[in-house]
Formats: structure tokens, C-alpha cells, sequence
């Protein structure tokens, strides 16, 4: 164990305010670089958003490709942050210390790009309002818009609070508009007891607040596919699938963002080998756990071979996809399983570099297979739709846009942590103070560091019924109900019009009237007494509107008789039969109750642990 | 052009027409004889005194007084009450599968209904065959209308919703596009416009949920059981379409359905006589679109290209 003597905290604390200084050459060609792959996707979001979403390689099948994709896998690194700032904390793991702000910028970045990527996916982006006016709590995406959201000030939160003592300790070292920020956002800090009491209590809240809040953003992520109908989607393991494959993911990019800073602003001394090889044992604990659980995503429906599940997997394990596939398996999980598993390996920082970069594309990979193979697979297969309805390959468009988000991303860490310290100062000079420079895993002193109108000519259409003047009977039809138990009678005296006899011989067809047509009950020839009698059933539901029944009575051959009808009208005992919905009131336009107080009770609770959390720290100043 | 105004339906064209009239110079009033052939007043005698009018070409027209009239339905329906449906319904659709030759007039007739492309298809006649063994089959698909919708429980902004008619409606004023109703709908019906649609040569702008034309770029569209046609008591556009009398229309809460002849049959007898079926009833979805196996086919079956 170093002891204190040997740890020079003004040293420390110079080189990280250092980096926060200098712009080295290559730090300005990376700015300029990834400031040209954003103005890219800017510029093809305009086409975009011009020409609509015609310009994706999305179409109605397809209808979700690239963007979730993107979506998925910024909402999957995200994780990394909330990991490191909570399950570590309570795990004791005091290496933490000197990447946790590394760890809250990554995820406030990609928190920002995995609200983004859906946004860049809608048909109406100018309606995005609608989605806060016409809400339903009913929808997943609704509980992935609060969560986002919930997690972006989350992490927000928690990224400044360690960050208050650091802008204490650096507002008079710095000028200018930073030195403005950095002083307004010191908050009156002066380390007394009570401050530092406060704040401690403020992180440990949080702590314990992000943590639910993180997974439930990946999990409701998941469920986005999961709560539909789908092959491959329709699974109940996605949450867990989603949780643990994002983390791992998260640990990829934790390892990559770490070299890249450590390289730029020259913190070989404070980000050592040692916390790459702590995050690459993590890395290689959930590549395990995650070609685990891909084993029973993939390996289990393949056992039953479930016919559309089939169709799917098929395409995966040896169709068109199989070379993605089985490279995300070998390449994304196995061989950085196998390579992570040597202690050389894992303790070399360039060693752990490589092996994220195959994880993190196998990542990527893993995203695209998990949404596009499974829309090209619905349950009714496609037929006769046209060659480039049956594919997807993302446009150039989507590639740009594609290529602006991770550049955004890694632009907004890097601004992150080039605005303010990069490392937290106050929280690691404590940590080395109680528990030694080897614990944190630092080493000793180091040097710098988005009609016309028409109208035709109107055809009156007239009917004319030819007049025939022949020999018929000339009649009319009386018509008499008789309700009963089961069955009404309805019976029909047919008599002629000016003698009023009984009319014999002449058939009657009988018909209920029905929205768009006579529903027949019956032909019937009248008898002797010139009666057609016939039945309907009771219980014959009538107009929704007025609750009757109505029958009508018409002549048959209009050769024999004249033409004419008759219709009577009864209330039915029964106006309809109910008909009754089973989606338990979610498939309503109003939520049901049991929703509305799981949902705002959820979001009420972590939302007033933020309340506190601020209400504390605005009160900070009058504890000096 | 030509081809799209023959093919306007007789009252759509009285609305519009009468839009037309109505915002030009009669505002309110307007020509009763085109109202329908079963009005009364047709035989009304002509008072001899001419209304001067706007037609359709911009032409200044005298029509006679007897002929103008107040049109009741003039309004249409109010959003709120095409968010409810028609009052009392419950729209449910039959197809028999026996009858069914795949001729794709239904296709034809419904895209003409309203305005679709060649490429849009909002009733799709497949060919289905369960099992090499089995028989093949011609199978029209529209919007099942489910009772237990998968897509507009995942809508987030009602823009999809179940009406009490049954229908499953989609308001296109306020879809966002997220298309997370075509992930969740398991029948794929459900189609986006991904550029600008191909206008009809009208503009139609009253009546939100219910119109003939329901294409907006960036919006969800599907087969809605033709709503405007229902509410003036006519069968949707594949009923009328279909020459073999395969689709029948009805309301579940008069237990009856309805064919392009004007058959009408007792639903509930139908169902059970034929051994009607639900699509993959599995699902739980309960849709509102039931079908009779093709037992006794009167056409012959498809050749299925590939199984």
C-alpha cells in the first residue's frame, strides 16, 4: 500500500486541471473530424426530413431498421454509468473513484442520443408534442419517454454532484465565461462538515435511485419489441437480454472512451491498467453471462422449432444472416471470452482495447440482428410484395445519420470532460486519503494531460319501373303480430284492395330488416282465409338505435300480385347482445386506475427523490 | 383524371360538389335533387326562378329554386363523434373462403374507394396453403378490427384507437409515426406512407377519422371498414366489389350480415352452420373479421408457386 506521503494531491489535482486546459493538435483534429460526421447527419436529417422517410431503406415491413438499432444501443451503454456511480459504490470498489465521471458522461451523452434516434425515426417529428399533449400511460413508448427523460436528469444530477467540491476548488484558477459556470455552479462550497454531510447523504439517495431508474430505461427499451406479436421478439427474456447485453456493451465503450481520454489529456497515471483490467474482468464476467443468455434466447425456440419461430431462425443460423450471426456469437462473444480469460490479457490496457472494439462492434451487430431479421419474419409471410419490400439494407441517409449519432456521442463526452474535470478531484483525493493510492488504482505523479378541386357533371339517376298493365290481383297486406315466449308470429292478411276478400295463392316473402339488408324468415302462400303465417325468434336483437324489430312483408311474384309490401314493427326483448372487450381497459383511450397509480406513483417517487436531492443542494450555501 | 371522377362514389361526389357550391355563393344552401334519387323533392314543380351558382369549373350556373335545398348531413360528423363511432354498431365482417376465386376485385374496388396506389393494397388476397398436403386456398385480408387490438394499445397518442362500433379507426391529424402499432399489429396490415401520397384531385377537410382518403405523408394508414360508408347505411367498398358475393357486412348487434346481392344472412346461424373461424384466433386478438373454410370451393383452388 502507498502511503500518503508518496501521493502528491497538488500534483494530481494539476494534471486534471491541466486537461482541462490545453487543446493538444490531435484533440483539435478529432473535434474537427467528428464535427464533420454531425454536420453530415444534419444535413442528411434535413433531406430527411424533406423528403420523408422515403429515404431510409424502411418500408412496410421493415418499418423499424437502423435508427432503433441506434436506439437500443444507446439506451444499452448508458448503463455503464449508473453501474460504475451505484452497484460499485455499495460493492466498496474503490478503483471507482477516478473513472465514475467518465462513467456519468457517457451516459448523459447517450441517454441524449437514445432520445434522439427515435425522433430522427418519426414519420411527424413536428408532432413530438402531441406525445406530452395526447400522452397515452397506456403505451410503452410513453414509459420510455418518461424514463429517458427520468434517467437523463438522473444522471445529470449525478454527474454534478461529485463535480461541486472540483469547481469549488478550480472557480479562481479559471477565467472568463468557464470561470463564470464553474463559480455559479460551486453553489457557495467550502467543504464545511455540514456541506460535505449533505452531499454525501445527496449521493447516496442517488445512488440508490439511478439504479432502478437504469434498468428500467433498457428494460421498457425491450419491451418496445417484446409486448408484440412477433417471432424472436415476443419473449419474455428481452428485459434481462437487453439489461445484461447493454451493460456489456457499456463496458466495451467504458474501455474505448477511457484509452481515448487517457491518451488525450495525458492521464497515464490516473486511469492505469488496473481499472482497465477491473472493467475488462466485468467485461468478461457478462460476455459470459451474455452468450448464456443467448443460448436460451436462440437455443430454446430452436429446440421446439415453433413454425414461424423457425422461419426466423432459420435466416439466422443459416440463411441470410447467418454470417452476422455467428460472427456476433464467435467474434463478439467467444473469442473475447476466451482471450479476456488470460490474466496477460486483461492486465494489458492494449490488450482490453482490442478485445472492447470486437465486443462493442458484436454489439452493434447484435442490435441490427435483433430488429431487422425479425420484421422481415411476420406471422403472415410476406407474398407478392416487391424485391425491395423483402430486404433492408439502410440507406445512406440512415448510414450518415448513423455515423453523426456515435460521432455526437463521443463529441458530447468529450466536451463533457474537457469543460469540467474529467476526473472527480474532491472524491478521489478523499478516497486516497482513507484508502490508499493502489486501491483507487492510480499511480504515482505523471506529467500533462439531429387540391385542386374537381367535381363532374352530376348523373341524376332515376329508376323508372316499367308499368305493366296486366291482368293482376290487386291487393294489400294487413300485417298483425303475436309476441310469445320464444318465438312472435307474424301474421299476414292479404285482401284485395277494393273488395276486401281474402286473397289465396299468393306468396309472401317475410324479411327483418337489418343495417344493410332483409334478412329472409320465410316465403309463405297465403291460405284460404288469405293468411301467410310465419315466426321469428324472440329474442332477435333489434335496432341499436330504437330497440325494433321490423318486419317486412312483400309480395314474391310480382306477376301474380301487384308489387306491394308491408312491414310491421315490434321492440325486441333484447336491443343487442353485449358485447364486452377482454384487454383489461389498456386498449381504451383512458388508462385504467391500476395503471394510473402504478405509473405516477413510479414516477412521483423518483422524481421527488431528485426534488430532495436539489432542495439539498440549493440549500448548500447556507451551510458554510 | 378522367378515370379517378367516373369512380367517384355518387354521395361522395354530392359532398363535394356541395362543398364546392356552398363555399362559393349559396353558403348553406344547397341542390336538393342531388341529394338522392329517393327524395321527394325531384317531383317538386320547378318555381321558375333561377339561383345563379358556382359549379365545380368555375362557371357561373342557374339552377332552379325547387332544386336547392338544405343539406341535413352537411356537417359530416364532428372528430369527437368519429372517435366514437356510429351509434349502437358493431361492425363485423364475413368472408367466405368457398366463394372466393382470387379475382382481386375487392382490391381493386377499395383502392378506388379511396384513392389508393397500385402498390397500397388495405384488403390483400393471399394465397394460403396450411400444410403441403392441405388444400391451397385464396385468402382476402383486411384489418381484422380486433376487439383486443395489439396496436392501439401500444399507441402513443391515441391516434389509433377502437371505436365503440368496432372499428379500428386511425386519426392521421395526430399520428407521429412512431409505427410501433405496424411492429404490434401480427396481421401486417398496417402500412406507412414513407414519401407524399398521391392526392385524389379534392380536398377533403372536414371529418377527420372518417374520409374516403386517408393517406398523409409520414402517418399510418390501414383498411378502416369504410366508417363513411357505414354511416349512411352502404357496405364498404370490397363488399360492393366483390362479384362472387364472397364478402358479406354486417352489424353483430342485429345478428345479420349483408353481400354485394343484398343477401342477407343471420350471423350467428352463418357462423355455425359454415364452422367460421377467427385468424389465428390463437393470438387473442378477437378480431371482427370472420371466415368460412373453403369447404365445397365453387372456383378452383390457387396453384401455389411455393409452399
Amino acid at each position: 500500500m502507498i502511503t500518503e506521503s508518496t501521493y502528491k494531491p497538488k500534483v494530481f489535482e494539476a494534471e486534471v486541471f491541466a486537461a482541462t486546459q490545453k487543446y493538444s493538435r490531435i484533440e483539435i483534429i478529432i473535434y474537427i473530424i467528428l464535427a464533420f460526421f454531425c454536420m453530415l447527419g444534419v444535413l442528411a436529417y434535413f433531406y430527411q426530413l424533406k423528403d420523408g422517410l422515403i429515404v431510409t431503406g424502411l418500408r412496410d415491413y421493415v418499418s423499424w431498421g437502423l435508427y432503433i438499432s441506434m436506439l437500443f444501443f444507446f439506451v444499452g451503454i448508458s448503463l455503464i454509468g449508473a453501474f460504475i456511480s451505484s452497484v460499485l459504490r455499495f460493492a466498496g470498489e474503490e478503483w471507482r473513484h477516478p473513472v465514475s465521471r467518465i462513467g456519468e458522461a457517457i451516459t448523459i451523452s447517450s441517454v441524449l442520443f437514445a432520445g434522439l434516434m427515435p425522433v430522427v425515426d418519426m414519420g411527424r417529428p413536428e408532432r413530438l408534442g402531441y406525445l406530452f399533449i395526447d400522452g397515452r400511460i397506456q403505451s410503452p413508448i410513453l414509459w420510455d419517454i418518461v424514463a429517458i427523460i427520468t434517467y437523463l436528469v438522473g444522471s445529470i444530477l449525478f454527474f454534478y454532484l461529485p463535480l461541486i467540491p472540483d469547481l469549488a476548488k478550480l472557480k479562481n484558477s479559471v477565467s472568463g465565461f468557464r470561470g463564470k459556470v464553474y463559480r455559479i455552479l460551486s453553489l457557495g462550497w467550502t467543504g464545511s462538515p455540514i456541506q460535505k454531510q449533505k452531499l454525501e447523504q445527496c449521493n447516496k439517495l442517488m445512488a440508490i435511485v439511478i439504479l432502478p431508474v437504469a434498468i428500467s430505461v433498457h428494460t421498457i427499451s425491450a419491451w418496445l419489441i417484446a409486448m408484440t406479436h412477433r417471432p424472436g421478439w415476443n419473449s419474455t427474456i428481452m428485459g434481462p437480454y437487453f439489461v445484461f447485453g447493454a451493460l456489456m456493451a457499456g463496458c466495451a465503450v467504458m474501455i474505448l472512451i477511457m484509452a481515448l481520454l487517457r491518451k488525450l489529456y495525458r492521464f497515464e497515471h490516473i486511469l492505469t491498467a488496473k481499472h482497465f483490467s477491473h472493467i475488462a474482468t466485468l467485461m468478461l464476467a457478462l460476455c459470459a453471462f451474455y452468450l448464456y443468455l443467448n443460448i436460451n434466447k436462440y437455443g430454446v425456440p430452436a429446440f421446439i422449432m415453433e413454425r414461424n419461430e423457425k422461419m426466423l431462425l432459420d435466416d439466422l443460423l443459416k440463411g441470410r444472416f447467418s454470417v452476422m450471426f455467428w460472427s456476433v456469437i464467435i467474434f463478439g462473444l467467444i473469442i473475447p471470452i476466451v482471450l479476456l480469460a488470460f490474466k496477460k490479457i486483461r492486465n494489458s490496457i492494449r490488450g482490453t482495447v482490442m478485445i472492447s472494439v470486437l465486443v462493442l462492434l458484436g454489439a452493434l451487430l447484435n442490435r441490427y440482428l435483433i430488429v431487422v431479421p425479425n420484421l422481415l419474419h411476420p406471422l403472415i409471410h410476406m407474398q407478392n410484395a416487391k424485391p425491395f419490400v423483402v430486404t433492408y439494407f439502410p440507406s445512406n441517409v440512415e448510414l450518415a445519420i448513423t455515423a453523426a449519432s456515435l460521432a455526437g456521442f463521443v463529441l458530447v463526452v468529450l466536451v463533457l470532460t474537457k469543460f469540467f474535470p474529467a476526473i472527480p478531484i474532491e472524491e478521489t483525493e478523499e478516497a486516497v486519503e482513507k484508502f490508499g493510492m493502489e486501491e483507487t488504482g492510480m499511480e504515482e505523479t505523471g506529467a500533462t494531460g439531429a387540391a385542386k378541386i374537381i367535381a363532374t357533371i352530376a348523373l341524376l339517376l332515376l329508376f323508372i319501373y316499367p308499368l305493366s298493365a296486366q291482368e293482376k290481383l290487386n291487393g294489400t297486406i294487413n300485417l298483425k303480430i303475436e309476441k310469445g315466449d320464444s318465438v312472435n308470429t307474424i301474421t299476414a292478411t292479404v285482401v284485395d284492395a277494393q273488395t276486401k276478400v281474402p286473397l289465396k295463392n299468393v306468396e309472401l316473402n317475410f324479411s327483418i330488416k337489418r343495417m344493410f339488408g332483409y334478412l329472409s324468415i320465410g316465403d309463405v302462400i297465403t291460405n284460404e282465409k288469405g293468411e301467410a303465417i310465419t315466426t321469428y325468434e324472440s329474442n332477435l336483437p333489434g335496432n341499436s338505435e330504437t330497440g325494433n324489430v321490423i318486419t317486412v312483408a312483400k309480395v314474391e311474384d310480382s306477376d301474380v300480385m301487384n308489387d306491394t309490401s308491408a312491414q310491421i314493427t315490434a321492440k325486441s326483448k333484447i336491443v343487442f347482445a353485449e358485447i364486452k372487450n377482454n384487454a383489461g381497459g389498456i386498449i381504451e383511450s383512458k388508462p385504467p386506475l391500476w395503471l394510473s397509480i402504478t405509473f405516477y406513483g413510479v414516477v412521483l417517487t423518483v422524481w421527488s427523490a431528485f426534488a430532495f436531492v436539489i432542495f439539498q443542494i440549493v440549500q448548500l450555501k447556507k451551510n458554510n | 383524371m378522367e378515370e379517378n371522377s367516373k369512380n367517384i362514389d355518387r354521395s361522395d361526389f354530392i359532398r363535394k360538389s356541395l362543398t364546392v357550391l356552398a363555399t362559393g355563393l349559396a353558403g348553406g344552401v344547397l341542390l336538393n335533387s342531388l341529394e338522392g334519387c329517393n327524395s321527394d323533392n325531384s317531383k317538386k314543380e320547378l318555381s321558375g326562378k333561377k339561383i345563379p351558382l358556382l359549379n365545380a369549373e368555375g362557371n357561373l350556373i342557374y339552377v332552379d329554386e325547387a332544386h336547392i335545398g338544405v343539406h341535413k348531413d352537411f356537417k359530416g360528423v364532428t372528430n369527437e363523434e368519429a372517435r366514437k363511432g356510429v351509434p349502437g354498431k358493431k361492425f363485423v365482417m364475413v368472408i367466405d373462403l368457398a366463394k372466393c376465386d382470387g379475382c382481386g376485385k375487392c382490391t381493386e374496388a377499395c383502392n378506388k374507394m379511396h384513392y389508393l396506389p397500385k402498390n397500397k393494397e388495405w384488403i390483400e388476397v393471399l394465397e394460403m396453403q396450411d400444410s403441403p398436403e392441405t388444400a391451397s386456398y385464396w385468402f382476402p385480408k383486411t384489418c381484422m378490427h380486433c376487439d383486443n387490438p395489439p396496436c392501439t394499445k401500444v399507441c402513443p397518442v391515441d391516434a389509433t384507437f377502437k371505436r365503440e362500433d368496432g372499428i379500428v379507426a386511425i386519426d392521421n391529424e395526430r399520428c407521429v409515426g412512431c409505427r410501433f402499432c405496424m411492429a404490434a399489429c401480427p396481421y401486417s396490415v398496417r402500412l406507412f406512407n414513407w414519401n407524399e401520397p398521391a392526392k385524389p384531385e379534392f380536398v377533403e377537410d372536414n371529418n377527420l377519422v372518417e374520409h374516403a382518403f386517408a393517406s398523409k405523408k409520414g402517418c399510418v394508414e390501414k383498411c378502416d371498414f369504410c366508417p363513411h360508408m357505414a354511416r349512411e347505411g352502404k357496405l364498404p367498398g370490397c363488399v360492393t366489389g366483390c362479384p362472387q358475393n364472397a364478402i358479406y357486412f354486417g352489424d353483430q348487434n342485429e345478428d345479420a350480415v349483408t353481400c354485394l346481392s343484398g343477401e342477407t344472412l343471420k350471423l350467428s346461424q352463418l357462423l355455425e352452420d359454415r364452422a367460421a373461424y377467427r385468424f389465428m384466433e390463437e393470438l387473442g386478438t378477437e378480431p371482427r373479421v370472420y371466415y368460412l373454410p373453403p369447404y365445397n370451393r365453387l372456383y378452383p383452388k390457387p396453384e401455389m408457386k411455393e409452399s
